[in-house]
């Protein structure tokens, strides 16, 4: 009876601990989970009966996709994006610049995860641009990653609309328009995103009590002047670091938000903070837009310990080598980057080839689940309980087959001149 | 009892649990996100940079005697250096050196060029160069309009909810607007595209705020536009069942520089007051076919005017049909009534054209015309006061310190433009003057040559000028209020009394009506007529409540009004003498009085928030 007791106890807490968090964010600050605002009416410009295949339309560059790829396509919840692989809209505004054919759909393993991070420039509840678009490949099965950095000023095809910056994409239609222009231009449709806005960063950061962050190029003209050398940045800081752009100089900021990411995951992931995932999922949820549930992000902490451990997680990004500097037409005399389709096609194969070869965990990933363990503990202990067994152990899915026999060397994939 | 204890140890679990979620959702919990953050990128310039093409020719200014160099000039066109180019060069005395320099001729005395007196040019290089030039490029801008009603003025009654539409233009090539956005009071609203439509709240009598603004691919924003829309449900829309006779109306209105229907009247977006719902009271109304503002009025001083200008022919009445004071006399007015009828009704068409033109309600014009100079331009009691509206010195003051626009149209027809760029406010008081009293002369519409004595186009131009009087006068009376209770007129008074207290601003001077609102605010009295009018001044600020009364009265029926509201130049007929065809009257030059009232400054000063845009 006693051990019936405490089972329900502990049954009890985890439960509520959970539930409670969930209720209480969702009940104070209503529930916008999903992606957008409540968009009232629009009257876009390009119709959707102009729908039609590429192959039909006549179109000069158009080209399809082949119809039994689709059944390869790996995206876990994508029942509805699979559509997106055979149909692209054609453009309803003439474009600046011919339309290119769309890019060559990446092949990969059904088990690779493809998300896509974006930050705007704009607070909620408002619509903006994308200054920072990121898309993440994990194979969890290796317990690795790869974030492929893409510039904002990427002029491509937005299907349906016309060739534009890739950063209008999200405003001009939304998530999903801007998943079909990915799939358009890149090959690859995420099958999640997470949309973080100026506030959201910033809280983030000083939820985290800022980040060390090496610099290596002053910036005195920004952030009211930043010295090289080890800077402890809070949230302001941060996010003026990460959105500060010199000119058409996206690369080098697309540089440094890859580093504020990579220095915000691993601080995430030690002394135990994803135990405040709950609470910090509550908290956000009424800012940041995504299609994580709460229950599916508990279930990637494991993952996210394993891909804390050095050198799992790859850094790549569309710089010089991919784009060119392009004059839009007119008087404007404003600056696009133009994509150079196989060169993106390498960066991507390149981030693709990362995460498909398995190395081998060490030891650190068994202190950060101490860490989260002891985290658990020191919750439960304050209220009350005896020994606590949190829900969200870190306990290796069945999917996890990583063995420490391989001696691959984990490859470097920083870019030149890059720590 | 074990039973119980796991139910009490239950229930303290319970406890702890909520307040440690209630306490880590405190932690945790945004409340609202701050407005803004120091994004380190920003908004590229919509400039474009055009690289020109130019060529500097650099001279040398030498002595003839020794062939030294006095100065350079340099230059950038072909041709020799003008006398200002040298100046600015080398001075103003070796200028007049340079100046005074006859040509060098060599003659039996002169054989030599360092014989020569003073300075002469000599071409050094043309170096041929470029620059670049920055050019402002057009900005997005978004428009409103009403969509599921076309409201017609000035009832705007709508059978059908009105729903707001929003267009944003994008004005740059291969750039496109993405989102059109806003807020209605504090409620957000957000469209993907060019394009927004969104419902209209129903609003109270003063309306709702709505502020709005569209953003580009070119990666920057219009600016912050903002309208005060008001939409008033009438009708039963409450009946039990949902059955009623009543036919349910919305009454729109919208005060906006961005909508793109025809406003009720400019001074209403200015002081952003509604007029009453339905439209304005008939002395406010305006018009849209000439035909609206006929009248039939029987004006005795008009009268005498045709009669001693040979228009009428009333020699078989008493007096020739004119009183000692030179109005007609009854005998006069009844000869005359049809000639009367057609005089007060020629000007109906410009006054409707300028009413469309500035906004400003065509009836107001009309009465303000009728008791300024019962519709007769030529001339008053002051020789300061001219045209239909007898513009005077003060009004010219408030015109062109307070319409901007048309001082900068008008001043460079007087001064030097580089002199009426400085602004009305920042001109010599004697330049202020010669302004004011060009501007009165400008619509003086007598005009001794011509058949009437009266030159009935300078009269057509004078309503024009008028009307950016009231203009005036209203952008004064707005900043009247907000100096006083920091708040817009609109927000204080409504948009009848707004306009009752610029006919006391425009007869009685800022003066009068700045005092009467601060000892109404102070006393802590609204800002309605009655107690305003209680606080004015006797003497000139008092008769101004009767001259606003005038001009808000619409007769009715045609009532005699044996007493002239303005005081005529006074002739002295003799009996049985014959008016000329053609008099000619000693006009004097107006002598312009710059009008000061050391209670509100002429000038608006820093220290002036000025609110409007």
């Amino acid at each position: 009876m006693g051990e019936l007791s405490l089972k329900y106890r502990r049954y009890l807490l985890v439960t509520l601990i959970l539930s409670g968090g969930i209720l209480f964010g969702l009940a104070l600050q209503g529930c916008q989970i999903q992606d957008e605002m409540p968009v009232i009416e629009s009257s876009t410009n390009w119709p959707v009966e102009v729908e039609a295949r590429l192959t039909t339309s006549g179109t000069p560059n158009s080209q399809a996709w082949d119809q039994p790829e689709q059944e390869t396509i790996t995206s876990s919840s994508d029942q509805g994006a699979q559509s997106l692989w055979s149909t692209f809209l054609s453009p309803s505004i003439d474009p600046a610049t011919p339309i290119p054919p769309p890019i060559e759909r990446l092949e990969f393993e059904d088990s690779i995860l493809v998300w896509v991070l974006l930050g705007s420039d704009t607070e909620p509840p408002f619509l903006g641009q994308t200054e920072a678009i990121h898309l993440v490949f994990i194979n969890p099965r290796f317990s690795k990653a790869s974030l492929v950095s893409i510039p904002g000023d990427l002029y491509v095809y937005i299907p349906g609309f016309t060739m534009q910056r890739l950063n209008t994409a999200y405003a001009i239609g939304g998530i999903e328009t801007l998943r079909i222009t990915l799939a358009y231009n890149f090959g690859v449709i995420p099958s999640r995103f997470v949309l973080a806005h100026p506030g959201d960063f910033q809280w983030l950061v000083d939820d985290i009590n800022g980040v060390e962050v090496t610099v290596f190029q002053p910036m005195p003209e920004a952030c009211a002047g930043i010295r090289t050398g080890v800077i402890q940045m809070d949230g302001a800081m941060a996010l003026c670091y990460a959105s500060y752009q010199d000119g058409m100089d996206e690369i080098n900021r697309m540089q440094r938000q890859q580093q504020l990411l990579r220095l915000i995951f691993q601080k995430f992931a030690r002394d135990g903070n994803l135990a405040k995932l709950p609470v910090l999922f509550a908290s956000y949820e009424g800012w940041v837009r995504t299609d994580f549930s709460l229950p599916e992000l508990m279930g990637y902490v494991p993952l996210a310990l394993r891909l804390a451990d050095p050198d799992r997680i790859g850094y790549f990004l569309i710089g010089w080598d991919q784009i060119s500097l392009w004059e839009l037409p007119g008087h404007s005399q404003a600056m696009v980057f133009l994509p150079d389709q196989e060169a993106i096609q390498a960066v991507l194969q390149s981030a693709l080839d990362l995460i498909m070869s398995p190395s081998p965990l060490t030891n650190q990933v068994q202190t950060l689940e101490a860490q989260l363990t002891a985290a658990y503990q020191a919750t439960a202990t304050a209220l009350g309980q005896a020994t606590p067994t949190p829900s969200i152990t870190p306990t290796p899915a069945a999917y996890f087959e990583v063995t420490e026999t391989w001696e691959t060397p984990t490859p470097t994939t920083a870019p030149p001149g890059y720590p | 009892m074990f039973k119980h204890r796991l139910e009490h140890t239950g229930k303290f679990s319970f406890t702890i649990i909520m307040i440690m979620c209630v306490l880590l959702g405190l932690i945790f919990f945004r409340n609202q996100h701050a407005d803004a953050y120091s994004l380190g990128s920003k908004s590229p310039d919509r400039v474009a940079l055009l690289t020109v093409s130019y060529t500097t020719y650099e001279w040398w200014l030498l002595a003839w005697n020794n062939s030294q160099v006095i100065c350079q000039i340099f230059v950038e066109h072909e041709g020799w250096p003008n006398s200002d180019e040298v100046e600015y060069y080398c001075g103003e005395e070796i200028t007049k050196d340079w100046l005074a320099t006859s040509a060098c001729t060599f003659s039996e005395e002169l054989t030599q060029a360092e014989q020569c007196p003073g300075l002469y040019l000599h071409l050094i290089s043309a170096t041929p160069g470029e620059r670049e030039i920055e050019i402002t490029l057009l900005s997005p801008e978004v428009f409103i309009d009403i969509t599921d009603c076309d409201p017609q003025p000035p009832e705007n009654r709508c059978e059908t909810q009105p729903r707001l539409h929003l267009m944003a233009v994008e004005p740059l090539p291969n750039e496109h607007i993405i989102s059109v956005q806003g807020k209605i009071g504090s409620d957000s609203f957000s469209c993907r595209g060019s394009e927004c439509t969104v419902p209209l709240p129903a609003t109270g009598n003063n309306g709702v705020q709505v502020s709005f603004w569209a953003d580009s691919s070119f990666g920057d924003s219009t600016e912050l536009f903002t309208a005060q829309i008001r939409m008033v449900p009438w009708g039963d829309f409450t009946a039990p069942e949902g059955t009623t006779n009543d036919t349910p109306y919305w009454y729109i209105d919208i005060l906006s520089s961005q909508y793109l229907r025809k406003l009720g009247s400019s001074c209403s977006q200015i002081w952003s007051a509604f007029s009453p719902v339905g439209g304005p009271p008939l002395w406010l109304s305006s018009p849209n076919h000439p035909d609206g503002l006929i009248s039939s009025e029987p004006y005795y001083f008009l009268a005498g005017s045709l009669i001693r200008q040979g228009i009428v022919d009333a020699s078989e009445c008493p007096g020739r049909g004119l009183q000692p004071s030179g109005v007609a006399n009854q005998c006069g007015l009844d000869l005359a009534r049809p000639e009367i009828n057609d005089w007060q009704n020629q000007f109906n068409a410009e006054i409707v054209r300028v009413s469309e033109e500035t906004g400003i309600p065509g009836q107001l014009m009309k009465n303000i015309f009728r008791r300024e100079s019962q519709f007769w331009p030529g001339f008053a009691a002051s020789y300061t006061e001219a045209g239909l509206g007898h513009l005077s010195d003060l009004g010219a003051d408030s015109v062109l310190l307070w319409n901007p626009s048309f001082f900068s149209q008008f001043c460079p027809l007087v001064l030097d433009t580089t002199v009426c760029q400085r602004g009305f406010g920042n001109l010599d008081l004697s330049e202020q003057e010669m302004l004011r009293g060009a501007l009165v002369q400008k619509v003086n519409a007598a005009c001794p040559e011509c058949p009437m004595g009266i030159n009935l186009q300078q009269a057509n131009f004078s309503i024009s000028i008028f009307a950016r009087s009231l203009l005036a006068n209203c952008e004064q009376v707005g900043q009247i209020i907000y100096n006083t209770t920091h708040r817009t007129a609109g927000e204080v008074s409504s948009y009848e009394d707004l306009w009752r207290f610029t006919l006391i601003n425009y007869n009685g001077g800022p003066g009068c009506l700045s005092k009467a609102i601060e000892q109404t605010y102070n006393s802590g009295h609204p800002l309605i007529w009655d107690t305003v009018i209680q606080h004015l001044e006797p003497g000139i600020c008092q008769i101004s409540i009767d001259y606003v009364n005038d001009v808000a009265f619409m007769p009715n029926l045609p009532t005699p009004t044996p007493t002239p509201l303005v005081q005529p130049f006074i002739v002295q007929p003799t009996p049985g003498a014959t008016l000329e065809d053609n008099p000619t009257p000693d006009f004097i030059s107006p002598t312009p009085t710059p009008f000061i009232d050391a209670s509100y400054p002429s000038v608006p000063t820093d220290t002036y928030y000025y609110p409007y845009p």
